[in-house]
């Protein structure tokens, strides 16, 4: 298994060492292009559903990580366990949070240990662009690994202007209700003719002591404050940027996050006191080489990550009096990918890629596991005038050891997936598209060996996805973009993985046991439109309507029931208005009524809600500097709503923040 | 020019509207909560409260009266009396004299209402400064209660000044009580402790209200149930993994573990008269049996109580009414849905069953 992994990939690093030395005139020169139409964004013609908000979007969403972004997707159901340190993950069309991929400028975030990555932890400042996937790029030059979950969040950083200053960057500090402090730092600097370095940090502090409702009936309901919910976080990012010629790229990247935080918990009646604590501390360094030519693309990336985390309990009353548990991962990552263009209308890609995950604690059973993948994609696209047609596959192979040398289950997967799309008319421009994927999500560590919980017999949980939609934009009135998406959609999951009390009702393990079939649709309306030179609008609203029912066991009196958490309906809407330097923005998150419990019964049933943010910005511009200040309101109207049973979320905050750009 | 485009902004507006209509007009209506509707069956005598155990940061402990002179199962009968609910996961009741105390596990507090009307009369917090001693089990002896708590101490309860009187240090982790012949036995069960569990019953003195002495038991206790035979009973869970959960039977004089029942596993079990009818619920399997014990040949009567081909999905527990002997078991579900009481003649015959809330648990007769 490992020496076929190492020869599957030296065979594929050799391949494009030759390709590589193929003759520079085959570069395409993009400098000195100026593209004066409206660039369209691959959302608005892609094969399979993109969502993404670039800058200006990003800047009128209140709130400090990359989960408030996302929440605003259609299809997304947020998980948020509330506050600033709250654990958020999401679920894209009903599938768990683990069949989500999440990449930060190509690099992947990862947690072999639960699987699933926390958004809370990767904050929003200084990103252009968020955007989720929920498919194959058929042309592109993409890792294997990048293909290998049901969907995508690309997270982009700003790419630094040297047009005017070798030096310039950000300097900006955020301040809010609840103890919020949260100052960022972004400073780059040319180095060279064709290399620069980038570096940005990110401190966020917060008490989190927010009050919410203790909802116990007409006797015993009150107000209390959130406990032990405070956070400290760093997050600092190095970048070196070289580019040897235009068409190709060389960058080193450094990640580090360390935090340390409360864990608030349930919300328990007559018994508000929590002491759990976290600590994390996390490191990345990523090395990647991109070259575009002509007719070859290829793309390397070598990259070594670590995790630690730290869980203590001090009122555990077992014997030892508190629980403290430490975990490491560390992650080896190589990967190679590359796409050529055949003839006018063929380009053939593919991409291999080798991962190394390893795990320790020093928990009793520990066991110490490893996992090893070698993931191997190839995919063909056709395109014409008026379509475009790829489909292509993913080959998983990945095998896990235990305890040293203790061999444990291996696994591999082929999934196949194809894209279609047909431009209909031209103007208004109107494309059909469909798409197909099957995937899967492998059992996390935890899943598996995690003690007394752990199953070692888990298989992978199987995801099929099918979707249709019909994309429309048209520039009205001169000035005026209208893009109008709706898509119709379907999954199939089997061997999901679920826990079930296994020993008694303190001990849940983990079984294949699950089906869910999902069908929904989407309708997502976007316009922008520039009344006059001194004032613009944007508008976006999603909606999504889904039913997700349990299909595992006729017997059971949860079948054909929506699965837990999902609503049958979403909306967001984003209202921003820029007049002069003033901009404006309110947006509207709606999650229908859902169930905390897979038997819709009426004591499961969490009630649907709300929720307005608001937010005003000035700026002004002297000749070197640029000044902002931004106020935002969260919650505006002061809902008291809870995402998930138990953990309330926060009311109605402010927070101020000014900036410079320099 | 820009006059020329201003219209645009109204236009907006309709989209944005549009937007909201189609929104409104499309919204899923949220479910009403049910009405209570009465079970079905003609048996009556007196009443029966059940202590739903709800679901883990869930807050939904509930009690289920059950009255038989109109055979309605009113669940959330606390919560109707009191305008608030017990807490999060109850985990034991008990009605001593002429009160009802439940024991809310999560919510670290001891409920105590009068044991009629089910109006709290105190609300005990069993706290050690800001840290949950996370009461378990409670037994009633003279004019105290005793409560076990996780953190590895037995409360006593003052029952007229529902004052806590003292807390006696056990074992770790007790998770079962009782009192019989003239003594406190509690169960430590350790189960905190994973891999090393406890296998110790504390014996405690209701005068001194001091421990007086450990007894060895199988690892991991819970249940404990004299036979009034000079005997106790005892479950010891093992370790979930090559030590099976099994009955044993303790000798309260000697205090010598004098007999282990190894050809089945048992989870739980009720004495009533000269029978213990234990239960086990094979977790893998997920498949429910009760078997009926002689407990003076200590030998198994019965290997399948329930004799009408009446299914129990998960049972959860036991209980036996002391004036008609009939046998109520509980079941579970699928552990996050509603849950049901059945009761059963003593030849295991069916009579009547009704609707509880989550994991209904514990069980005690109202009697007027």
């Amino acid at each position: 298994m490992k020496s076929l992994a190492i020869t599957g990939l030296l065979i594929c690093f050799c391949f494009s060492e030759v390709i590589a030395q193929q003759p520079l005139d085959d570069t395409i020169n993009i400098k000195g292009v100026e593209v004066k139409t409206r660039k369209i964004h691959q959302k608005e013609k892609s094969a399979y559903p993109i969502q993404s908000l670039t800058a200006k979007g990003i800047e009128s969403v209140a709130g400090t990580s990359v989960a408030e972004a996302v929440k605003t997707f259609s299809g997304v159901t947020l998980r948020d366990y509330g506050g600033i340190g709250g654990l958020k993950t999401i679920m894209v069309r009903s599938l768990g949070a683990n069949h989500t991929g999440v990449f930060i400028d190509g690099v992947a975030v990862t947690d072999i240990a639960s699987g699933q990555v926390d958004l809370s932890k990767l904050p929003l400042e200084g990103l252009e662009e968020v955007s989720l996937e929920l498919g194959n790029a058929s042309q592109q030059c993409i890792t294997a690994r990048a293909q290998a979950s049901a969907s995508l969040i690309n997270l982009r950083s700003k790419n630094p202007d040297f047009r005017n200053r070798k030096t310039n960057g950000n300097l900006s500090l955020k301040a809010g209700m609840y103890g919020l402090i949260n100052p960022a730092l972004l400073l780059n600097q040319k180095t060279g003719k064709k290399s620069w370095i980038g570096l940005n940090l990110n401190y966020l502090q917060a008490e989190g002591d927010y009050p919410y409702l203790v909802d116990n009936g007409p006797a015993g309901t009150h107000h209390e404050t959130r406990n032990n919910s405070d956070i400290t976080a760093l997050s600092a990012n190095a970048v070196y940027n070289f580019s040897p010629s235009d068409s190709s790229g060389f960058q080193a990247r450094l990640r580090i996050y360390e935090s340390e935080r409360g864990l608030p918990g349930a919300v328990i009646f007559y018994n508000p006191h929590s002491s759990q604590r976290l600590t994390n501390k996390d490191m990345s360094v990523n090395l990647q080489y991109r070259s575009d030519k002509k007719k070859i693309s290829t793309l390397s990336n070598a990259g070594w990550s670590r995790a630690w985390l730290r869980y203590l309990d001090p009122d555990y009353l077992g014997y030892t009096s508190s629980l403290d548990n430490k975990y490491l991962q560390h992650e080896y990552y190589l990967s190679q990918a590359m796409s050529i263009k055949a003839g006018k209308q063929f380009t053939v890609s593919a991409a291999t890629d080798l991962i190394l995950n390893s795990f320790s604690s020093n928990l009793y059973n520990n066991s110490n596991p490893m996992r090893y993948s070698l993931l191997i994609s190839g995919g063909v696209s056709h395109q014409t005038r008026t379509t475009e047609t790829s489909a292509g596959m993913l080959l998983s192979l990945i095998g896990d050891k235990k305890d040293g040398d203790e061999k444990m289950q291996d696994f591999s997967k082929i999934s196949p997936w194809a894209n279609f799309t047909l431009r209909i008319l031209d103007d208004p421009a109107i494309r059909l598209r469909l798409m197909y994927k099957q995937i899967f999500r492998l059992p996390s560590f935890n899943d598996l060996y995690y003690n007394l919980v752990g199953n070692p017999g888990l298989k992978p949980e199987n995801a099929g996805q099918i979707n249709a939609g019909l994309l429309f934009s048209k520039k009205v009135m001169g000035s005026t973009d209208v893009n109008l998406r709706i898509d119709a959609f379907g999954n199939r999951v089997s061997n999901k993985i679920i826990a079930v009390p296994t020993q008694n009702l303190f001990v849940w393990s983990m079984r294949n046991i699950g089906k869910v079939n999902t069908q929904g649709i989407e309708l997502q309306i976007e316009a922008d439109s520039k009344i006059n030179t001194e004032m613009s609008i944007g508008i976006s609203m999603n909606y999504t309507y889904q039913q997700a029912f349990d299909m595992t066991d006729q017997n059971s009196a949860s079948y054909k029931h929506q699965i837990p958490y999902i609503p049958y309906e979403t909306f967001s809407g984003m209202y921003l208005i820029n007049y002069r330097s003033f901009a404006v923005n309110y947006n509207l998150l709606f999650n229908g009524f859902r169930y905390s419990a897979g038997e819709n019964m009426h004591e499961n049933l969490l009630p649907g809600w709300w929720i307005s943010d608001a937010g005003l910005s000035w700026k002004t511009e002297t000749s070197r500097i640029t000044y902002k200040i931004k106020g935002e309101v969260s919650n505006l109207f002061n809902r008291e709503y809870v995402v998930i049973r138990s953990f309330p979320m926060p009311g109605r905050s402010f927070a101020l923040t000014a900036t410079l750009q320099f | 020019m820009a006059n020329r485009q201003l219209p645009a902004l109204p236009r907006f507006l309709l989209i944005f509207f549009i937007g909201v209509i189609l929104l409104t007009a499309s919204c899923k209506k949220e479910p009403l909560a049910p009405e209570v509707k009465p079970a079905d069956t003609t048996f009556r005598t007196t009443g029966i409260f059940v202590l739903n155990e709800g679901l883990f940061n869930a807050n939904n402990a509930s009690l289920t009266r059950f009255s038989f002179s109109d055979s309605i199962a009113e669940t959330d009968y606390f919560f109707n009396k009191n305008g608030r609910k017990l807490g999060d996961t109850g985990s034991d009741l008990g009605i001593y004299g002429s009160k009802m105390y439940v024991v809310v596990n999560v919510s670290s507090q001891v409920e105590v209402m009068d044991a009629l009307t089910c109006l709290s009369l105190k609300q005990i917090p069993m706290f050690d400064g800001n840290k949950a001693r996370q009461p378990r089990k409670i037994a009633f002896l003279g004019n105290h209660a005793f409560v076990c708590n996780f953190d590895g101490t037995v409360a006593v309860i003052d029952t007229t000044t529902l004052e806590t009187v003292k807390f006696i240090q056990a074992g770790r982790n007790p998770d079962g009580i009782t009192a019989a012949y003239g003594k406190i036995w509690v169960t430590n069960s350790g189960g905190l402790g994973f891999p090393d569990y406890d296998h110790t019953v504390s014996v405690i003195d209701p005068v001194t209200l001091s421990e007086i002495k450990k007894l060895e038991s199988g690892i991991n206790p819970y249940t404990i149930h004299p036979d009034n035979h000079g005997n106790l009973f005892v479950i010891a869970r093992g370790n979930y993994g090559d030590i099976k959960s099994r009955l044993q039977v303790l000798d309260a004089t000697s205090g010598e573990m004098k007999h282990t029942f190894t050809n089945f596993e048992a989870l739980n079990f009720i004495i009533s008269g000269d029978s213990a009818f234990v239960y086990n619920y094979d977790w893998n399997s997920g498949s429910s049996s009760i078997r009926v014990i002689n407990t003076v040949t200590l030998e198994v009567a019965n290997n399948a109580f329930i004799s009408d081909g009446t299914v129990i999905e998960s049972v959860y527990g036991i209980a036996a009414d002391p004036f008609t002997r009939i046998i109520y078991i509980t079941d579970a579900g699928n552990f996050t849905g509603r849950g049901k009481v059945h009761a059963f003649t003593r030849s295991g015959k069916k009579l009547y069953s009704f609707d509880a809330g989550i994991n209904p648990a514990g069980i005690v007769f109202a009697n007027k």
